[in-house]
């Protein structure tokens, strides 16, 4: 009998124990999940402000302005444009 | 379990013996109920530890990872750059019973909102309500100044605010929200609740480089010919896909309330306009495609047509006999008007009918304007029509008209969705194969020989039409100074990829235009700074070959005339005519 009473309470200390830290931990991971879950709205939200910003400063006119002060190049004329005559076929390909 | 125990449990007698007994069996009962217990949670236990449960499994897994929601979806172009988009932002809002002195809460808010009322706020501040908006959509900044005032009763409430990162180039296609993000007009209106119920952005078949290109060409114009506005819209004959609309006067939609009914209009889509000599194009192609005349046929317009009060005069006056190509490139009133009493006016009601320009168009925009067409439908007004005027409808029609005339005949609704890459929407065959042919190469002469020549582009092949119309006023037409000028191209011409159309209002010609502002003058070098541009961006090869000029002998031949800018004058148009039979170019 008392045996069976001291396997028992050991029994139940140690799960008493062993439930008090697991329950600790999901505590712990939980904080950590609604910390990351914050930072993740948090970054979307800056991604999302970023992809308008982003949008805003590839407005056509302002890179228009930009390239005219900045660069050499000028639009595609259609002059500049030519076809690659296609090859007559190799006679591998003919085989 | 020692031996005393047992030794005492034996002696027992009498009453104490049976309340023994009584608990004993009491504590048999209760053991085998909680042995049931504990074997139905053992049993569940173990089924759930050793036997697979896919739902149990997804709960313990569920990782309550929050993504951002109810934010209503962006609206992005064909290649997936953002038209508009919503970010979140602040507001400040009180509850008036929550204040302890709204006076005072008023007049410290208003050192942060300088922009803001502190006598309006406290009046607003009622203390009968539990919530009074005091600013929508504030910067973070204010919204760290308001909080760091410690006022209680003010609370601050995430919203949202919609962006729109291209401005006004594309206001009147995107639309615009009201405060609460609902959609006012455009897309925005249109989509409302698909934008509303998904986070899926939209995808638009307009491309903002186009839709820039199209824009400045249109400006450009408008400044140099001092115009009132214009309208633009680029479309793709084998999808009906909308890749450019541009209505001018534009307006920033970020600006809400504060922009003139002037800029909101969409002249694209909401207006409707006499276009004039452009639908020659439709007389002459429903001529044709009836078989009431060939290319070789064509009508006497030595004389100007009369027809009861009115008379129907040439512009570009040619005095003689004229064959149907003639007729387009010279621009007869007198040649397309007998043409379509040839035709006759049943005829050209179908053809009309089956283009699309008697009804509303159908474009994925609330704003729509329904065609005005005559009523009755009298000879006379059969006569007009031919030319384009008597009968008003929308740029996005004509261009949509057009785009069936050139593609092999068959009518498909403009969109600005966006399909599927190679997917090829039902259309309607409204004119035969063979006519749309013809029509490509008598659009192609109209820019070659005839009143489009500013619409030539090196490279490629433009073929297209002209169009100058007196504006309507109130009673009859204005002077012939208020035009609409206007040109509709396709390109490249011998295998047609896209339509563009090009209308200017009230353009007033200048030194450099020899005082002309007509279709030719000032829409067609539009349309030839678009093409320009729009032909490398989209891939559309040039074409090298060296192109021939029909001879003698082909129905297609004009004879040469006198040069184009000497035997008119503005003044000598259109003196005789009255009603709405004035002339056009």
């Amino acid at each position: 009998m008392r045996q069976t009473t001291l396997i028992t309470l050991l029994s139940v200390g140690v799960m008493t124990v062993a439930l008090f830290y697991l329950k600790h931990e999901v505590t712990t991971l939980e904080e950590e999940l609604e910390l990351l879950n914050k930072t993740i709205v948090s970054d979307q939200e800056a991604i999302h402000v970023l992809r308008a910003e982003w949008s805003h400063l590839n407005e056509t006119g302002r890179l228009r302005e930009l390239a005219e002060k900045y660069l050499t190049l000028e639009p595609v004329r259609p002059a500049q444009i030519s076809t690659v005559p296609i090859p007559p076929p190799t006679t591998q390909e003919v085989r | 379990m020692t031996d005393g125990y047992n030794k005492r449990r034996v002696h027992l007698e009498g009453a104490r013996k049976e309340a023994l007994e009584t608990s004993r069996s009491r504590l048999a009962v209760t053991s085998v109920l909680f042995a049931v217990a504990f074997a139905v949670i053992s049993g569940r236990l173990v089924e759930l530890a050793v036997f697979e449960d896919p739902q149990a499994r997804a709960t313990a897994t569920a990782s309550r990872t929050v993504v951002q929601s109810n934010s209503r979806a962006d609206i992005l172009d064909r290649n997936g750059i953002l038209l508009a988009t919503s970010v979140p932002t602040a507001s400040v809002y009180a509850n008036p019973r929550h204040l302890l002195d709204a006076r005072d809460a008023a007049r410290r808010i208003v050192t942060v909102l300088p922009e803001m009322n502190g006598e309006k706020l406290f009046r607003r501040l009622n203390p009968e309500r539990t919530f009074v908006w005091i600013r929508r959509n504030i910067t973070p900044n204010q919204q760290f100044a308001i909080n760091a005032l410690g006022l209680p009763g003010i609370y601050f409430r995430r919203t949202e605010r919609r962006v729109y990162p291209h401005g006004s180039l594309t206001s009147h296609v995107v639309g615009t929200t009201d405060i609460d993000a609902k959609g006012l007009t455009g897309i925005e209106r249109s989509f409302d609740g698909r934008l509303q119920d998904s986070e899926q952005a939209l995808a638009l078949s307009l491309d903002v480089r186009v839709q820039s290109v199209v824009r400045r060409a249109l400006d450009t114009a408008i400044e140099k010919f001092s115009a009132v506005g214009g309208a633009g819209i680029v479309l793709d004959v084998t999808n009906g896909e909308v890749l450019a609309l541009v209505s001018l006067p534009d307006f920033e939609p970020h600006f809400g309330g504060d922009v003139t009914a002037e800029a909101r209009f969409n002249r694209v889509t909401k207006g409707v306009y006499e276009m004039g000599s452009t639908f020659k194009l439709f007389t002459t192609a429903m001529a044709l495609d009836s078989q009431t005349i060939g290319l070789t046929g064509g009508f006497d317009a030595t004389r100007p047509l009369r027809v009861a009060r009115f008379v129907i005069n040439d512009y570009h006056a040619k005095k003689r006999w004229l064959s149907v190509p003639e007729i387009l490139v010279h621009s007869s009133n007198i040649g397309a008007a007998k043409m379509a009493l040839a035709v006759g006016t049943k005829t050209q009601q179908a053809y009309l009918r089956a283009l699309g320009l008697t009804r509303k168009a159908k474009l994925e925009l609330p704003e729509v304007g329904v065609p005005l067409i005559p009523s009755p439908w009298r000879k006379i007004s059969t006569m007009t029509i031919s030319y384009g005027h008597g009968i008003a409808v929308s740029p996005l029609q004509m261009a949509n008209g057009i785009a069936a005339l050139v593609n092999g005949g068959i009518l498909r609704d403009a969109t600005l969705a966006l399909g599927a890459p190679d997917a090829v929407p039902a259309g309607v065959q409204v004119i035969k194969t063979g006519t749309s042919i013809k029509m490509r190469k008598l659009m192609r002469l109209v820019v070659r020989r005839g009143t489009g020549k500013n619409a030539e582009v090196e490279g490629y092949l433009v073929g297209g039409k002209t169009g100058t119309a007196d504006k309507p006023v109130a009673g009859g037409y204005a002077d012939s100074r208020r035009v609409i000028s206007s040109f509709v191209g396709a390109f490249p011409i011998d295998r047609p990829r896209y339509v563009v159309l090009a209308m200017v209002d009230e353009p007033k010609g200048t030194a450099e235009t020899f005082g002309f502002a007509t279709g030719g003058w000032v829409a067609a070098p539009v349309v030839r700074e678009i093409v320009a541009a729009l032909g490398p961006m989209m891939g559309v090869a040039p074409s090298r070959e060296a192109e021939r000029l029909p001879g003698p002998g082909d129905p297609l031949h004009i004879a040469a005339g006198k040069p184009r800018q000497t035997a008119r004058n503005q003044r000598g148009r259109g003196q005789s005519v009255r009603g709405p039979a004035r002339a056009t170019n």
